[in-house]
């Protein structure tokens, strides 16, 4: 797969639904009382949503492995709240058979204040998977 | 809290179940995660998690030990060491490695990651956040 620099992906306006945050927490099982006290949002779940921005707008193919990760959190977000996704390629090379692809994301408020920061580091092998 | 301060560990068993719902909710549908058949044929062999599940184990541990101040200020870099397959569990860790006292506020950094119950790292990375007091959370 051959990722262009600079491709900036669709933008995404996600509204934080209490439904699907809750959601989230039960799923990755995350215990922390704060969410339910102070109808906060997590770090990861933020970062999810921003992954997904990138991995829809790019069409990734399957097989493609996350190898690292940066976050930049600036805001809390709380559920309800609607939040701004924009993703972009920032470096991509080539070794062999094997591209690595840094993708970059943010999230922003309703007024362009920055929420979350990422940086998202792939491998993604020619022959899907990796073997062969 | 002072430098050196080991942040209380969260330990996760994770399962195939977990991995499909994080995927659905996610959207994060990549065969790696949910096809036997796909994964057998990759480098793993088999089905591993997402590793954004395992970061959010560790953002977990961040959460209860920090609150809202890991929430609204935090940074966090890590790198996946090693893949994490159903049925395993692991355990995330925390080391403050440097604390830095500016005008009332604290810069806190800490070496962070996720371990398996062999000792295998599977995340190891940084986070730091900006904290006003230094009471434990």
């Amino acid at each position: 797969m051959t990722f262009t620099v600079g491709q900036q992906m669709e933008e995404v306006q996600v509204t934080l639904a209490a439904s699907v945050v809750n959601e989230y927490i039960s799923v990755v099982d995350d215990q922390s009382s704060i969410y339910a006290e102070a109808g906060l949002v997590p770090m990861a779940a933020l970062a999810a949503i921003g992954l997904k921005t990138l991995l829809v707008g790019l069409g990734l193919p399957p097989g493609a492995i996350h190898i690292a990760q940066e976050l930049e959190s600036h805001a809390a977000a709380r559920v309800g709240q609607s939040v701004l996704c924009r993703a972009r390629v920032a470096q991509s090379s080539r070794r062999q058979q094997v591209t690595f692809a840094v993708l970059e994301f943010t999230l922003t408020n309703d007024k362009g204040g920055s929420i979350l920061e990422g940086r998202t580091t792939l491998l993604v092998p020619e022959v899907p998977g990796g073997k062969g | 809290m002072q430098e050196g301060y080991a942040l209380s560990g969260i330990s996760k068993f994770v399962t195939q179940d977990q991995i499909n719902r994080y995927a659905e909710v996610s959207g994060d549908n990549n065969p790696v995660h949910l096809d036997s058949g796909f994964a057998a044929e990759t480098t793993f062999g088999r089905i591993v998690a997402h590793g954004m599940l395992v970061l959010a184990f560790v953002s977990e541990m961040l959460t209860r030990q920090f609150g809202q101040e890991w929430l609204e200020t935090g940074t966090l870099k890590v790198r996946l060491k090693a893949p994490v397959y159903p049925g395993d569990s692991v355990l995330t860790y925390g080391v403050v490695s440097r604390l830095v006292s500016e005008s009332g506020v604290h810069r806190v950094q800490c070496d962070i990651g996720c371990r398996k119950a062999d000792g295998q790292e599977v995340m190891t990375g940084v986070a730091s956040l900006l904290l006003s007091g230094l009471s434990m959370g």
